[in-house]
């Protein structure tokens, strides 16, 4: 059955007038990183994906690239490699790290807090799948599966977020679609130093594994490993009809 | 899938350009994962990684897929397949991202890259004997260029008489030409696609060089078709086709012919494709070279180009407009002005030979009160009657003007080529 999407204006050229799946995964990986560049005068927001040193392999970025690259570019975006972003006015400062980013021009949004309510509000009216896509976009990007060591489990699907505003509403959002999270506020640490940023923390991964899923092929493949160990079986579903690459896991 | 094009077009619109392009495409190198490792170890720039895998492959690939392919040479050296297409990509980046030469790689759908190999030999034209010097080079194209000598018996078959050495005779029997030469090779290998490339399609004698086998050229005639038609070679007296798998481009300038006087039976085989001039072209091309089109020296060059070339079509016609390859190797306004002298006023001077005031209109030489400008390229003097002659007697002479090209083009006269526009 086609999905209907609800007319939204986001503030951002997505080269659509509503909340597509694709505009979603955009909104939710802008949203849950907060960076972005002024080049030639204008305003970009950028969507990245960022892998720590030695985590993915080359292939698997570019798997990756290639997945978001297909969205992006009907968008009328720019998906371009770290390495290319790096020390260029592109740079938000963080292309230190392997990944990419995609560029959105911005068409009025000069700050992510004042789109909450609106956003917030035609994500909530919206159906399944563009709900799906957003919270796949938070956490395809710069999202970490945090493993226990001893038995393979996963512990979280975990996010650091940029703001407490910006937090606290990607929590509002997880919760809304039936998911077990918490949320810690930025906190100073107990050896000083920079504080802890917040931190948003997603319990029940098998759920949101099998609902929502990920399109990155590093971060899907460390949940599959893990189901190697910790489930009898496991069926992989294949949810290009979403998102390309996008996969969900399903464990018993 | 055979296609039957000509390109046809002014001067300078790229027409033999487009044909070596085109000629890559029936061009297969083929050479082993050694090789290329070879290459690398030789010149270990991450470009030429890059391209010779896609040559390797021959058809368009997805970072990913190239991405594995390093993989699996087991080079030892860590190479972000993105990062170097998108570094030595042909299109100009909207955010300024910055590039490098050679600029060989296109995106030719999202996702999906190809190697310019045209772009590449220009940029290293020993590129293939310097690192691969093993590779095998299959070119499945024969090229020629029609004149007025070319005949028959070169395009198809002829005697051409030829000594045997240990025979000590002269042997007299028929010799294949250019196309039955290609033709009995694409009959040999339906599996691939062949190509005969035509330039200057439109100075040979059509009729005479193809003869009856400008019926068979159409694509519903060829072999195998349900209308397959063939005819007995004259000299050979073989029964002959054209395969399905052969394709026929040529080249026509548009300036030395009116399209209309071309061969009919031509016309109606051929697909027709123009190629105008392009100041998109001019303004890419040179923005890959590092050069701003729209700025150079403090000329620009492109409205520079679009002027002449619309007053050349208000005082003539588009067939005569001036094609973008003149300006290609443009890098400061002294080579704006050689282009404009060597190439430019030479060929105005062709279509106006009758009215070379024209070239002064077109070049903006006269003011409003048809006064020659100081800075005028395409100067005149006067020469009067009185001056030159001490006895008329009956004849009746007039004054007249003499037309030359000013020695001093400076940047002043190019501005005022579009100044006002």
């Amino acid at each position: 059955m086609p999905i209907s999407y609800l007319p939204y204006s986001s503030g951002i050229e997505f080269g659509t007038q509503y909340l597509t799946k694709e505009a979603a995964y955009f909104l939710g990986n802008i949203f849950s990183s907060n960076e972005s560049i002024r080049n030639n005068g204008r305003l970009y927001w950028i969507a990245p994906v960022r892998y720590n040193y030695g985590y993915a392999s080359e292939l698997q970025i570019e798997q990756h690239l290639e997945f978001v690259k297909t969205m992006s570019a009907p968008m009328g975006a720019q998906t371009l490699s770290a390495d290319v972003i790096r020390g260029t006015p592109l740079d938000s400062g963080k292309f230190r790290l392997p990944g990419f980013g995609s560029f959105f021009k911005s068409d009025g949004l000069e700050s992510l807090v004042a789109a909450i309510p609106g956003l917030k509000s035609a994500l909530f009216l919206s159906s399944w799948e563009v709900q799906q896509a957003f919270l796949v976009g938070v956490f395809d990007g710069r999202g970490s599966i945090d493993i226990n060591k001893k038995n393979h489990s996963i512990r979280y699907i975990v996010l650091d977020c940029p703001t407490n505003d910006i937090g606290k509403f990607l929590f509002d959002v997880c919760t809304n679609a039936g998911f077990n999270c918490n949320y810690n506020e930025a906190r100073d640490r107990l050896e000083g130093g920079k504080p802890r940023k917040p931190q948003l923390r997603i319990r029940n991964s098998d759920d949101f594994m099998m609902k929502v899923g990920l399109i990155s092929p590093k971060r899907f493949s460390v949940v599959q490993e893990s189901y190697m160990f910790t489930k009898s079986r496991y069926r992989i579903n294949e949810r290009s009809d979403i998102l390309p690459g996008l996969k969900t896991i399903v464990g018993e | 899938m055979a296609r039957n094009i000509i390109f046809y077009g002014p001067p300078g619109t790229g027409k033999t350009f487009l044909l070596q392009r085109l000629m890559n495409d029936y061009v297969d190198y083929s050479f082993d994962d050694q090789q290329i490792k070879d290459a690398f170890t030789r010149r270990s720039d991450h470009w030429m990684l890059v391209s010779l895998i896609m040559m390797q492959a021959k058809r368009k690939m997805k970072p990913s897929e190239i991405q594995e392919k390093i993989r699996q040479l087991a080079l030892g050296i860590a190479v972000n397949v993105s990062t170097v297409l998108e570094t030595h990509n042909t299109a100009a980046s909207t955010l300024g991202v910055h590039r490098l030469a050679p600029r060989i790689f296109f995106e030719y759908s999202p996702g999906e890259w190809y190697v310019d190999l045209t772009r590449l030999i220009q940029y290293d034209v020993k590129f293939f004997e310097k690192y691969l010097p093993r590779c095998s080079v299959e070119r499945r194209y024969a090229f020629v260029t029609f004149h007025q000598s070319f005949s028959y018996e070169d395009f198809i078959e002829g005697i051409r008489p030829t000594y045997d050495a240990e025979t000590k005779a002269i042997d007299y029997s028929p010799k294949p030409g250019v196309l039955k030469t290609i033709c009995d090779i694409a009959r040999r290998h339906p599996e691939k696609e062949y190509a005969v490339f035509i330039d200057e399609i439109n100075r040979g004698n059509i009729s005479e060089i193809f003869g009856e086998l400008i019926s068979l050229i159409e694509l519903d005639k060829r072999e195998g078709t349900t209308s397959e038609l063939s005819v007995i070679l004259p000299y050979s007296k073989e029964t002959f086709t054209i395969p399905s798998n052969l394709s026929f481009y040529g080249s026509m300038n548009s300036a030395d012919k009116s399209i209309a006087a071309i061969d009919l039976a031509l016309r109606r085989r051929f697909k027709f494709t123009p190629l105008a001039p392009d100041s998109a072209v001019l303004l890419s091309e040179l923005e890959i070279a590092g050069v701003d089109a729209r700025n150079l020296d403090g000329i620009d060059l492109i409205k520079l180009f679009d002027t002449i070339n619309a007053r050349i079509e208000i005082l003539l016609d588009s067939n005569h407009t001036i094609g973008h390859a003149f300006f290609l190797k443009c890098r400061s306004y002294s080579d704006i002005a050689n282009v404009i002298a060597t190439n430019i006023v030479p060929l105005l001077e062709e279509y106006f030979f009758d009215d070379l005031q024209k070239i002064q209109l077109i070049l903006n030489d006269l003011n409003s009160d048809g006064d020659q400008k100081s800075t005028a390229i395409y100067k005149h003097k006067e020469l009067r009657v009185e001056t030159y002659f001490d006895y008329v007697g009956e004849y009746l002479l007039d004054d007249c003007r003499q037309y030359y090209l000013s020695n001093n083009i400076t940047q002043e006269s190019l501005k005022q080529i579009y100044e006002g526009v």
